[in-house]
């Protein structure tokens, strides 16, 4: 009599095949998904940055017309603020730096997708 | 004795759960490619506006100050302006010139025209640089006729425009990053480096 039960794959062999393959398939999932993810992530932390240089360049022509926070749609809100370039004592008597920085986020996140400086000379500042 | 020759009721059981999980999995796996797909060829196209927003604030950045060399003009559907040299595409160009449009305002473009020293257009490049816009507007910030600094729509001036400043509404509702140059800034700060090389000690 020939045992027909070994001429081809056990149920078991099938099952440990199948396993492989899930993994596997999982595995290229996550590959392909991660990779998406991050440029993404890289698109919006660019399309963020686009935000805050365009928003430094509005505030360095006219800045005392500029309010200090704002949205733009719901996709970016910002925050703006001035202070003094330290370390001041750096610089000879009578020239004196301030540094505008912005701070980008997206949608409601608290915390900034992206966060930029420019160092820029007092006398620019022209406060109200 | 016949009855181990084929599959048992339970064996068959488990092998058609078996097929029809591998059959969820196969048709999930296309779904996926194809959402995949879609996905990567937007991040493609808006990877590709990314270089094209470098270049033009590049452009604008670096144009010259003065009227004749710059020929900038600005109106609610375009603005161009000639490169400074050292930006000219390509060394044979005598005269680059930029045109950012917007065209019935689904779609932006940015073009590029290179004249050789007998006026022939050796350079003519066009590129995509938003599409399916919602609403697109362009404004100019600076003074006219001794007025305060305001936005205008149109720039035909002798001076430049401190600002430009492109907005635009994209087809999923989503605001594009607002774009606001300052022109001329980077040519104007490398004179500055230039007759002042070294910071204050």
């Amino acid at each position: 009599m020939i045992d027909t039960r070994k001429s081809g794959f056990t149920l078991l062999e099938m099952m440990i095949s199948f396993v492989i393959l899930t993994i596997a398939i999982t595995g290229i999932y996550k590959a392909i998904s991660s990779g998406l993810f991050q440029s993404g992530q890289r698109v919006a932390q660019y399309e963020a940055t686009e935000v805050a240089i365009s928003l430094i360049s509005e505030f360095e022509v006219i800045r005392p017309a500029m309010p200090t926070d704002g949205k733009i749609g719901n996709k970016w809100h910002w925050t703006a603020r001035m202070g003094a370039y330290l370390p001041i004592e750096t610089f000879p008597p009578g020239i004196r730096f301030n540094q505008l920085t912005v701070e980008v986020f997206r949608g409601n996140e608290a915390e900034p997708t992206v966060a930029m400086s420019r160092i820029m000379p007092a006398e620019v500042q022209n406060e109200p | 004795m016949n009855r181990r020759a084929g599959l048992t009721f339970l064996e068959l059981l488990i092998v058609m759960m078996l097929l029809a999980f591998v059959a969820v999995l196969i048709g999930g796996a296309f779904d996926f490619v194809r959402q995949a797909r879609e996905r990567a060829t937007a991040l493609e196209m808006r990877q590709e506006q990314i270089i094209l927003r470098g270049l033009l604030r590049g452009w604008v950045e670096n144009m010259s100050p003065t009227a004749a060399e710059n020929e900038f003009s600005g109106t609610p559907e375009r603005f161009s302006f000639t490169l400074s040299d050292g930006l000219k595409a390509k060394p044979l160009a005598q005269v680059v010139t930029a045109e950012f449009r917007l065209l019935d305002p689904r779609t932006a473009r940015l073009n590029l025209v290179g004249l050789d020293e007998r006026g022939e257009e050796i350079i003519d490049e066009s590129r995509v640089f938003e599409s399916q816009l919602e609403t697109a507007t362009l404004a100019y910030y600076g003074i006219k006729n001794s007025t305060p600094p305001r936005w205008y729509e149109q720039w035909q001036e002798d001076h430049l425009p401190q600002l430009i400043r492109i907005e635009a509404i994209r087809g999923n509702g989503d605001p594009m990053p607002p774009m606001i140059i300052q022109p001329s800034v980077a040519y104007n700060q490398s004179l500055i480096s230039a007759l002042f090389p070294s910071p204050p000690t």
